[in-house]
């Protein structure tokens, strides 16, 4: 077996356990920007010689190496945690997961140079937090601070505090299997607002109360013909959009309040009983501000890019970006399989797709020069049916599949996903990743399971 | 100085001449030498002895015949040897002063030989009539020896004399002379082809006078003479004269050498080269077959054969028995010790004449061997993953019916997947996420459900489900709401035609007892309007299969069986039904209609007809070559049709080409149960018993052309094979690449 040369550095910072750490081999006198960095905390960092190590190491063998030379620097008595801590190594930018020489020789490197691996502290293992259990098919679950809204087949919509106690439960506003559910942050004192999109082609608008513990469906947002299929909300919580099946793509306001000049029309339901005639108020009518149409097909996610700009997946094969100030499709890319979920992250500025080929591919919506797809990550076993970015890490992603499984990935590895979430007994349907902490599931078996994510990026945090 | 040997020759027989007495033969040399030496630059004619010259020599030494023996012929050989040697012109050195002294020596011992006979070199014969042969120095006469020896005296002489073989006669002395012992050796010598002289040395080495390196100062440096560089007059003369001879006509160039006439010779064997061969003959020649060859012998021809080839005596019955013509040997393999006991061969002219038979009959005639790759036989097809998109592995069960799925079908926008089973109920699915949206019941209890179709109008949200003997329009009220209610009022603003209230009315009740024409019936209310029953369409028998119009406003029903009503055909607006043939032939198993023109497509047992509905007329009669249809599907062109049956083809039919398959793919190992074509990409599938779903590409081109492409891609496995029944029913997705298939498991796939 030949040896190789590796050096090790670090990037990481000594802050908590959890930090990443990298480790850095630098054969040249050019220095790695992140090396200074380096030079005032690095509590992991190791001596800059070059080391000789066999081909046929593996990240577990490299970790030993790491814990060996820490001990010697005598870095890791100061804090009995670290020596449980374990690393990972990227290579030539992906993470080594086979053998170094296995590795160098997929990458084409070569084996006579120096290698420079990066080593940070790997990711934690997800643990199962909580599970929620639910009378039927979850389609959409979206996690707040303090709350989980959830959104089931059985056409309710559902808030459970952070304990797994059940809030509150309302299954009068939809009519039809209620298909996703979006959080929309006002900081306008307790009362909370989301919004749930449904088969039966409307969105509300609902207003939860926590001290009263009610929800109330403010606006009933009409407009789509078929099923609504994914909602998202920018950032600043002042708009959202929603995709269907009907292949438009239609953007809202998401004021609670009625809105001077459009036509809020209130809705009133003759319930047919026999004894009497009831009328009930079933609130007002929105009506979209604008209708982006242009897919083929049904539209099945959309994302923000920023204030002014969407992009939206299609069963058509395509990722559309608009412009909502113009209402104009800004960019096409076509890939070749129907998209099930698209999700965008600010941080690594790639946009995420769920595809039914059993593939995750991570596109660069800015760009259309060279290779569209930027990477795909390939381990599932059935349709992706929903991809979440995490909102710490740009190389951190969760998805869900119709083979049962929750996958964790680092998309510096795109053939093998860092965990494997296996809680799900049947599809899973939606997952999510809007709070940092914690990762959410849920799907076929009736269930929502929420996962610790410990391993948040600190360092973008302290950012 | 050269060539003094040869000069001796000549002299000594100048001496002979001239001397009658008894001189010895080579007394003579040195002075004749010295002869030579004064003589200088003697041109060679004189040197050479003529060929006549040699043979006077021979023949006067050819008179002394009393005298025979080896020395004489040695000498004889000698002389005609010398004489071939001068004329070969050999150059040989000799030492003349040793010579002349040993002859001076000679001379010395005996005086006799002093008399010199001075006649020269004359023919003796002229003194034959005088007493003298010649004169002395003096001028004296020499007086002949008496001789007078008989044949007696010579034979006593030949017999008695020790040194007869070496006396010779010498004519010019016209005595006998005995050779001494040196002149023997010399004679031995020069027939041994050696020097005369035994001392000397041949072979001394050689210094050259000139050496061959050029030396720094060469011996001669004399420039060029001035005469080298002028061209020479007396050439220009002679060339001149030349010039002059052939302009005059003088000289005149040789005439060209007659060849010699070949010499020609009679071919005995030769055909007639006048006559021109035969074709057969031609051909013959062209392709010699050669006789077919023996077979070689092997052991058991052998007359010591090893044991195991030595037939048991069954063996032998069993031989015996045979018919000489099966027999695999003509002959009993036997066992001798030895060779020669071994007795003759019986049957020897029997083979013999066989033989000559076979040759004699042997088939001439060349089998011509085809050497052709079997490989290059296979047509060029492209790779299956040049062909992508198809579904290539299963993506979504649909779980959840107890019973055998006989049919499923998906609305036009791919959302919904409707399924029917064995146990009469209809499930409507969610086609992304396999969700059973809607149970439809309230059909026929316990009866299967046989089919159920989309209506393919967009505006309108109906299902075609064909249970036992009834087809009901069902409104799943699934999708665009707005549609769904459309639908619902569409119906009830419908109108059944009024039948049975009028004359008219009784009419038709006549013709339909003639031709049964079913009645629609509108479901109001109740259980079964909740579920979605909007239509009801009683027929006489039971209902195997739906098609819809691609408008979506006709269907058609099957009712397969014996009879005239087999096909009955629907107005969904009218909410009419009419029965298009009058007589049908066979029965009938499914019916289509052609996508665009107003063409039906009714498959038989073994047979597609083909209708023009608005002409009513037959058009075409497609023959599949199979025995029992199952199931048809066509193009969204309307030019191609596929033709699954139940002996596990499919076949691929191309209507502007021929009534026949133009494709036959036969990849199922069971009967084929159901086929479709993809409405967007080129696609063809097939289901069948042995469970598989088998997806082809079959790609129409617009140019005419060209013949469909058509290239199996994919067999889909995942179903299981149940009581016999494998896949049921199968159809693509409308927009996306996908497949669904359903089957006796219960189960409905989806693969992508």
């Amino acid at each position: 077996m030949s040896h190789l040369q590796v050096k090790f550095h670090t990037k990481q910072q000594s802050f908590r356990v959890s930090t990443n750490l990298s480790f850095f081999f630098n054969k040249t006198n050019t220095p790695y920007s992140a090396q200074k960095k380096l030079n005032f905390l690095s509590r992991y960092k190791v001596g800059e010689s070059p080391f000789s190590v066999l081909g046929s190491v593996l990240s577990s063998d490299l970790n030993e190496v790491i814990h060996k030379l820490l001990e010697e620097e005598e870095r890791l008595d100061e804090d009995s945690d670290k020596s449980q801590v374990e690393f990972d190594f990227l290579v030539a930018g992906e993470l080594l997961r086979s053998t170094l020489l296995e590795h160098i020789h997929d990458k084409g490197l070569s084996v006579e140079s120096v290698l420079l691996v990066e080593y940070f502290e790997k990711e934690n293992a997800p643990e199962l937090e909580l599970c929620l259990d639910h009378k039927d098919w979850m389609s959409g679950v979206q996690l707040d601070e303090d709350f989980i809204l959830a959104g089931s087949y059985d056409c309710s919509v559902t808030v459970w505090d952070r304990k797994g106690d059940e809030l509150v439960s309302s299954s009068v506003g939809h009519s039809e299997p209620v298909k996703d559910v979006a959080w929309i942050k006002h900081s306008k004192g307790d009362e909370k607002y989301f919004l749930s999109g449904s088969q039966d082609q409307n969105i509300i608008l609902w207003k939860y109360e926590p001290s009263l513990l009610k929800v109330k469906c403010l606006f009933r947002c009409k407009g789509h013909s078929k099923s609504v299929e994914c909602l998202s909300v920018n950032r600043s919580g002042t708009k959202f959009v929603s995709g269907s099946w009907d292949c438009s793509i239609k953007l809202w306001t998401t004021s609670p309040d009625l809105e001077p000049g459009t036509k809020e029309v209130e809705e009133v339901e003759k319930l047919s009983s026999r004894k009497r005639q009831k009328v009930e108020k079933k609130g007002y009518h929105r009506t979209p501000k604008m209708t982006l149409c242009g897919h083929t097909e049904a539209v099945s996610g959309v994302s923000w890019l920023s204030e002014h700009e969407i992009c939206s997946g299609s069963w058509d094969h395509t990722i559309r970006t608009w412009d909502l100030r113009t209402g104009e499709e800004v960019s096409c890319l076509r890939g070749s399989k129907a998209i099930t979920s698209l999700d965008y992250s600010n941080l690594s500025r790639m946009v995420a797709t769920g595809n039914v080929d059993r593939h995750i591919r991570l596109w660069d919506p800015r760009s259309e020069e060279g290779a569209v797809v930027k990477s795909s990550l390939t381990s599932h076993q059935g349709w992706v049916t929903s991809v979440r970015w995490s909102p710490l890490s740009p190389h951190l992603l969760v998805s869900g599949s119709l083979d049962n499984v929750v996958k964790t990935w680092d998309t510096r590895s795109p053939k093998t996903p860092l965990y494997d979430l296996t809680s799900h007994t049947d599809k899973v349907m939606c997952v999510d990743w809007s709070q940092s902490e914690t990762i959410a599931s849920g799907g076929a078996d009736n269930k929502i399971f929420l996962f610790s994510s410990n391993s948040g990026n600190i360092e973008q945090k302290l950012e | 100085m050269k060539v003094l040997k040869k000069r001796s020759i000549s002299d000594l027989k100048s001496d002979n001449a001239s001397s009658k007495d008894e001189v010895d033969l080579f007394h003579t040399k040195p002075i004749d030498s010295e002869d030579d030496d004064e003589d200088g630059n003697t041109s060679e004619s004189d040197i050479l002895l003529s060929d006549d010259e040699v043979g006077e020599v021979e023949s006067e030494y050819e008179t002394s015949e009393d005298e025979e023996g080896s020395v004489r012929e040695e000498i004889d050989k000698l002389i005609t040897l010398e004489g071939g040697d001068i004329s070969k012109k050999q150059q040989l050195t000799i030492k003349q002063p040793e010579l002349s002294k040993i002859y001076t020596d000679d001379a010395d011992t005996s005086d006799e030989e002093d008399l010199r006979n001075t006649v020269g070199n004359i023919p003796m014969e002229w003194y034959d009539d005088f007493p003298h042969i010649g004169y002395d120095l003096d001028g004296k006469t020499i007086m002949k020896p008496i001789r007078n020896q008989d044949e007696l005296d010579k034979f006593l002489n030949k017999m008695e004399n020790p040194d007869f073989w070496k006396t010779i006669y010498d004519k010019s002395t016209a005595q006998d002379h005995v050779l001494t012992p040196e002149e023997l050796e010399l004679v031995n010598r020069l027939k041994s082809g050696k020097f005369y002289d035994g001392k000397m040395d041949p072979y001394e080495p050689y210094i050259d006078f000139f050496t061959n390196e050029k030396m720094i100062h060469p011996v001669n440096n004399i420039p060029e003479h001035k005469r080298s560089f002028i061209p020479s007059v007396l050439e220009k003369r002679k060339v001149g004269k030349l010039v002059h001879a052939i302009k005059m006509g003088i000289l005149k160039p040789r005439k060209p050498k007659v060849p010699d006439e070949e010499v020609k010779f009679y071919d005995l064997w030769s055909d007639n080269k006048d006559d021109p061969k035969t074709h057969s003959e031609l051909a013959r020649q062209k392709m010699h077959i050669p006789a077919p060859k023996l077979t070689l012998p092997g052991h058991e021809h052998s007359y010591n054969p090893p044991p195991e080839y030595l037939p048991t005596k069954d063996e032998i019955e069993e031989w015996k028995q045979e018919e000489p013509e099966d027999r695999k040997l003509n002959f009993v393999p036997k066992k001798f010790n030895c060779l020669r006991k071994v007795p003759q061969y019986s049957n020897y002219v029997q083979e013999r004449f066989s033989r000559c038979l076979d040759l004699y009959l042997c088939p001439r005639q060349r089998k011509m061997k085809v050497n052709i790759d079997p490989e290059d036989l296979i047509p060029k097809l492209p790779k299956p993953s040049d062909l992508r998109p198809f579904p290539t592995f299963q993506a979504i069960c649909y779980r959840g019916h107890q019973a055998i799925v006989r049919s499923i079908s998906v609305d036009h926008t791919g959302q919904w997947l409707a399924s029917g089973d064995d146990n009469g109920i209809v499930r409507i699915w969610e086609v992304a996420t396999a969700r059973c949206v809607k149970e439809i019941t309230g059909f026929i209890a316990e009866s299967p459900i046989k089919c159920l179709s989309w209506c393919p109008n967009p505006s309108v949200s109906l299902l075609a489900v064909a249970v036992s003997k009834t087809v009901v329009m069902v409104n799943p009220s699934v999708g665009d709401r707005l549609i769904y209610q459309a639908t619902d009022n569409f119906i009830q603003s419908l109108e059944l035609p009024e039948m049975n209230t009028d004359k008219e009315g009784e009419e038709d009740m006549k013709q339909t007892k003639r031709s049964p024409v079913s009645p629609w019936t509108k479901v109001q209310s109740g259980v079964q309007y909740q579920d979605g029953h909007r239509l009801l369409i009683e027929h006489t028998k039971e209902v195997s299969k739906v098609a819809w119009h691609g408008k979506g406003d006709y269907f058609a029903s099957t009712l397969p069986g014996n009879g005239n009503a087999q096909v009955l055909l629907h107005q969904l607006t009218k909410l009419r039904s009419q029965n298009p043939f009058s007589k049908c032939k066979g029965a009938v198993q499914c019916v289509l209609f052609h996508p665009s023109r107003p063409f039906l497509f009714v498959a038989t047992q073994r047979y597609v007809r083909v209708y023009n509905l608005v002409k009513q007329e037959l058009i075409k009669k497609l023959m599949t070559n199979a025995k029992w249809i199952s199931s048809l599907a066509i193009h969204p062109e309307g030019d191609n049709l596929i033709v699954g049956s139940y002996d596990c083809r499919l076949s691929w039919f191309d209507m502007d080409l021929s009534t026949k398959p133009f494709h036959t793919l036969t990849y199922h190992k069971k009967a084929v149960r159901a086929c479709c074509f993809h409405r967007k990409y080129p696609l063809f599938a097939s289901g069948g018993d042995d469970g598989n779903v088998i997806v082809s590409h079959g790609m129409v081109y617009s140019d005419l052309m060209q013949n469909p492409l058509i290239v199996p891609v994919k067999v889909l496995k995942g179903h299981r094979v149940e009581r016999n029944l494998g896949v049921l029913d199968c159809c693509f997705h409308p927009n996306q690449p996908w497949i669904f298939s359903s089957a006796a498991d219960n189960t409905i796939r989806l693969f992508t």
